[in-house]
C-alpha cells in the first residue's frame, strides 16, 4: 500500500516550531520567576553578606560571613530553630494521626459524613487572624474560657483549678499553646489529604483484610499506613516547610514572647528586618531557612523513594 | 457636524487635562494619627482652603508603614509628606527628609520654642526634619473613679504604699475584678516600661545608656528592674500580665468594668470623657466609652507612682511630627503646597481639629494653646486630664525609646523575663550585648 510521506526535514521544521511555541508560552512565567524568584533569591543571598539597614543602598557595607557568625552564636536563633523542630515534630505527628483517624472514620460515608468533613475543614478556610483572636480569648489569663473552666466549680471538683495561669505569658506553656492553635487550624487539611489517599486503596483490600480476621489496628498499621506513603510524604514535607516558615499564628498570639520563648526563624527574620532595621542579618536568617527547607525536603523525598523501592 | 462634535470633545479633554494639571497632588502617609476619620475632615477643610491642591492621605499599621517607607526611599521615591516619630524612626529616615528650618520658618515660629528645639535635637541636632504636631507622655494609671469611691479610696495614690493599699481595698470590695492591670505582651509597650522604671531611679538614665555614657549593666538598671520585680513579688503586677496585650486586653478589662486600674500612655485621655457629652458629629469623644458595662462610670488618671521613691516622672515629648520628602523641594509648586499643608496642620484649622479632638490625646505644640478639656465634665475626669497635661509639661524625665530599635526590642524582652522570674543581671547583660553587637 502506498503511503504519503512528508518531505524530508518537514518533521524537524514542525518540531522546531512547536518548541518555539512552547518557549513562547513559557516566556511570561519564566520572566516573572526570573524577576521575583531568581533575582529575589540572588538579592537575599547577596545582602546576607552586608551590614545594611534596608533603606539606603548606598549605606551597604560588605562584612563577609560576619552575619552568619553572629547568627550561629545567637542563642535566640538556636532557640528559634529548636522551637521550629519541636513545633514540626509535634504538629506533624498529631496532625497526621488525627487527620488519618478522622479520614478513616469518614471513609464508610455514614449519615452526616459530609457535614463532619465540612466541619473539620472550616478552620483551614478561616483566616489565621480569626483563629489567633479566638485562641487569644480562649487563653486570656483573667477571664478567658480555659481558665474560667479550670477555676469553675466543675474544675475544682476535678482538682484542676491549680492549672489556671497565663498560658501565653508563661514560657513553659506558651509554645504548647501556640502548637495547639496551629493543630486546630490545619488538622482539616491533613484530613483531606488522607481522604484523597484512602481512595487509592480499593475496597477489596479492606475486605480481604477483614476476611483474614484483621481488626482495626492491624488493618491500620499493616494495610493502610504502608499504602499511604505518598500521602505521608506530602503531609510531612508540607508540615516541615510550614514549621520552618511559621510566622502568622506565632506573631499574632505571642510575638515570639514571652521573652524569646516562642521565637521562630521567621519571627526573628521579621523582627530583624521590619522592626530592628537589620536587613543584612535578616537576610542571613532567610538563607538558612531556605537551606533548611531544601535539606529537610531532600531527606524526606529520598526516604520516601527508598520506602517505595523496598 | 462630526467635526464640530469632535472639536467639543477635544476642547473638553483639553480643559479637563489643564484643570487636572493645575492641581498639585500631595501624598501624606501616616500611622495611627491622623485617623481615616480625621482625614475626611482634614482633607475637606484643606482642599476648601487651597482648591488647587489635592491631598491623598494613607493611614497604615506601624510595621507596614516603616516597611513601605523603606521600600519607597530605597527606590528614590516616597510620599511627599509623612508622619514621623522621634527615636529610631526619624533616625533611620532623616537622610530623606527636608530641613524645615528655612522653608518652614514662618510656621515653626508659631510653635513653642522648646518643642521646636526638641524636634531639632531628635532630628540629629543639625536640622529640623520634623515639625511637631503635638506632645504626649507615658505612663499613667487610668482608673475607674466610681469603683474607687465605692472601695473608700479618697486620695489618688502617689506612692507605692498608697497604690498597694488602693489595690487591696479594691480587691476587698470587688473580689471578682482585677485591681491593677499592666499589659506586658507587646514589645512596643515593654520598652517604655523599662524606660519608666529606669528613669524613676534617675532622670534621663535610659537616654544616657542610649548615648553610651552608662552601661545597661549599671547598678542603677539593676535597681530599676529590681523595683519591677518587687511589684511582682508584692502581687501588684501579676505574672499573668505577660500574656495580656495593652490593646485590647488590658484596656478592655478597664473599660468593660473587669478591672479597676490600667496603665497606659497619656494619649488615651479621651477614655476619661463623659458619656453625657458628644462632639460636633454627635458622637462620644471615645469609642471605648460606647456601649460598655461602664457607660455610667466616671474615669480618671494619675501619673504612675515612682516605685523608687520620690516624685513621679513621665517619658515622652513630641508624639508625632510632620516631615517633608527631600524630593518635594525639587518641584517649587509641590514644596509650596507641602508647606501650606504643614502650616494648616501645625498652626491652622487642621491643628485646631486634630489637637482639639480629645481622642487624639495630643497636647498642641502651638504657642499658648491648651488641650480641649470640654469632654471631661466630671470633676475626677477633669482632674485626670489636667494631671496628664501637667505631667507632660513638668515631669518629663526623658524621651520614649532608644535610637537602636534592636536594643528597644531587647528592653521589652528583659521586662517580660524579669516578670517571669529570670535573673536581672543576665537580662541586662543581654541588652548590653545587643547594644554592643551593632547587627
Amino acid at each position: 500500500m502506498a503511503t504519503t510521506r512528508a518531505p524530508a526535514g518537514a518533521f524537524q521544521v514542525l518540531r522546531r516550531k512547536e518548541v518555539l511555541w512552547g518557549y513562547g508560552f513559557l516566556a511570561p512565567i519564566l520572566v516573572l520567576m526570573g524577576l521575583f524568584v531568581v533575582y529575589g533569591l540572588y538579592f537575599v543571598v547577596k545582602i546576607s553578606f552586608f551590614k545594611w539597614d534596608g533603606v539606603d543602598p548606598e549605606t551597604m557595607v560588605f562584612r563577609g560571613f560576619r552575619n552568619y557568625v553572629l547568627l550561629f552564636s545567637d542563642t535566640n536563633f538556636l532557640m528559634a530553630v529548636l522551637n521550629a523542630v519541636i513545633f514540626l515534630v509535634v504538629t506533624v505527628s498529631v496532625q497526621m494521626f488525627a487527620g488519618l483517624m478522622v479520614a478513616l472514620l469518614l471513609r464508610p460515608k455514614l449519615f452526616g459524613h459530609r457535614f463532619f468533613k465540612a466541619l473539620f475543614y472550616i478552620p483551614v478556610a478561616l483566616s489565621t487572624t480569626v483563629i489567633a483572636t479566638t485562641f487569644a480569648a480562649f487563653y486570656e489569663p483573667n477571664f478567658g474560657v480555659l481558665n474560667s473552666v479550670l477555676t469553675s466549680d466543675f474544675g475544682k471538683t476535678l482538682g484542676v483549678s491549680g492549672l489556671a495561669h497565663s498560658w501565653l505569658g508563661d514560657p513553659s506553656t506558651a509554645l504548647g499553646a501556640v502548637i495547639v492553635a496551629n493543630i486546630f487550624q490545619w488538622m482539616g487539611a491533613q484530613m483531606i489529604f488522607y481522604i484523597a489517599g484512602l481512595t487509592t486503596i480499593s475496597d477489596e483490600v479492606f475486605e480481604a483484610a477483614q476476611i483474614d480476621g484483621a481488626g482495626f489496628w492491624p488493618t491500620l498499621t499493616q494495610v493502610v499506613w504502608p499504602s499511604l506513603w505518598p500521602t505521608h510524604t506530602t503531609v510531612i514535607i508540607l508540615g516541615m516547610v510550614g514549621a520552618i516558615k511559621t510566622f502568622d499564628i506565632v506573631w499574632l498570639l505571642t510575638q515570639g514572647g514571652p521573652g524569646n520563648a516562642t521565637q521562630f526563624p521567621a519571627t526573628m527574620l521579621y523582627q530583624s528586618v521590619a522592626q530592628n532595621f537589620q536587613a543584612g542579618y535578616g537576610a542571613s536568617i532567610s538563607v538558612v531557612m531556605i537551606l533548611l527547607c531544601i535539606g529537610l525536603s531532600a531527606v524526606q523525598i529520598s526516604f520516601n523513594n527508598r520506602k517505595r523501592e523496598a | 457636524m462630526k467635526k464640530m462634535a469632535l472639536s467639543v470633545v477635544l476642547a473638553a479633554l483639553v480643559a479637563f487635562s489643564l484643570s487636572a494639571a493645575d492641581k498639585v497632588v500631595l501624598t501624606w502617609w501616616t500611622w495611627t494619627l491622623p485617623t481615616q476619620e480625621d482625614f475626611v475632615v482634614l482633607k475637606k477643610g484643606f482642599e476648601a482652603k487651597y482648591p488647587n491642591i489635592e491631598l491623598q492621605p494613607s493611614v497604615n499599621q506601624m510595621d507596614d508603614y516603616k516597611t513601605k517607607l523603606k521600600v519607597e526611599f530605597s527606590s528614590g521615591t516616597g510620599p511627599d509628606i509623612m508622619s514621623m516619630q522621634p527615636g529610631s524612626m526619624i533616625d533611620q529616615f532623616k537622610p530623606y527628609l527636608l530641613d524645615l528650618t528655612a522653608p518652614a520658618k514662618a510656621t515653626l515660629d508659631k510653635l513653642e520654642p522648646a518643642i521646636v528645639a526638641e524636634a531639632k535635637l531628635r532630628s540629629g541636632g543639625d536640622a529640623v526634619r520634623m515639625a511637631p504636631l503635638g506632645a504626649s507622655s507615658t505612663m499613667f494609671v487610668y482608673y475607674n473613679a466610681t469603683y474607687f469611691k465605692k472601695a473608700g479610696i479618697t486620695k489618688v495614690p502617689s506612692t507605692t504604699a498608697e497604690l498597694l493599699d488602693a489595690a487591696a481595698k479594691l480587691k476587698k470590695t470587688y473580689p471578682d475584678k482585677v485591681p491593677f492591670t499592666l499589659g506586658l505582651k507587646d514589645s512596643w509597650f515593654n520598652g517604655d516600661v523599662f524606660g519608666i522604671f529606669a528613669d524613676q531611679v534617675e532622670k534621663g538614665l535610659l537616654e544616657k545608656a542610649d548615648l553610651g555614657t552608662v552601661k545597661f549593666t549599671d547598678a542603677k538598671f539593676v535597681k530599676a528592674l529590681g523595683n519591677l520585680k518587687g511589684l511582682v513579688d508584692k502581687g501588684l503586677v501579676d505574672k499573668n500580665s505577660v500574656g495580656v496585650a495593652v490593646y485590647e486586653d488590658s484596656i478592655g478589662l478597664l473599660m468593660d468594668g473587669k478591672a479597676a486600674m490600667h496603665v497606659n500612655g497619656g494619649w488615651n485621655v479621651a477614655n476619661l470623657s463623659s458619656t453625657k457629652v458628644k462632639n460636633d458629629a454627635g458622637k462620644l469623644y471615645s469609642d471605648r466609652r460606647e456601649g460598655r458595662a461602664t457607660v455610667d462610670d466616671v474615669f480618671s488618671a494619675f501619673p504612675l507612682p515612682n516605685f523608687n521613691g520620690g516624685s513621679p516622672v513621665v517619658l515622652g515629648g513630641i508624639d508625632i511630627g510632620i516631615a517633608i520628602n527631600k524630593n518635594a523641594a525639587k518641584d517649587p509648586a509641590k514644596l509650596d503646597a507641602a508647606l501650606k499643608l504643614m502650616d494648616y496642620m501645625l498652626a491652622g484649622d487642621g491643628q485646631k481639629f486634630e489637637t482639639g479632638r480629645a481622642g487624639a490625646g495630643l497636647i498642641p505644640s502651638i504657642k499658648g494653646a491648651k488641650m480641649n478639656l470640654t469632654p471631661f465634665v466630671d470633676k475626677e475626669s477633669a482632674d485626670g486630664a489636667n494631671a496628664i497635661v501637667t505631667a507632660t509639661n513638668t515631669m518629663m524625665a526623658g524621651p520614649r525609646g532608644v535610637t537602636n530599635p534592636a536594643v528597644f526590642t531587647q528592653l521589652g524582652v528583659a521586662v517580660q523575663n524579669v516578670v517571669n522570674g529570670k535573673d536581672i543581671a543576665t537580662e541586662l547583660k543581654a541588652i548590653q550585648d545587643v547594644y554592643d553587637k551593632q547587627m
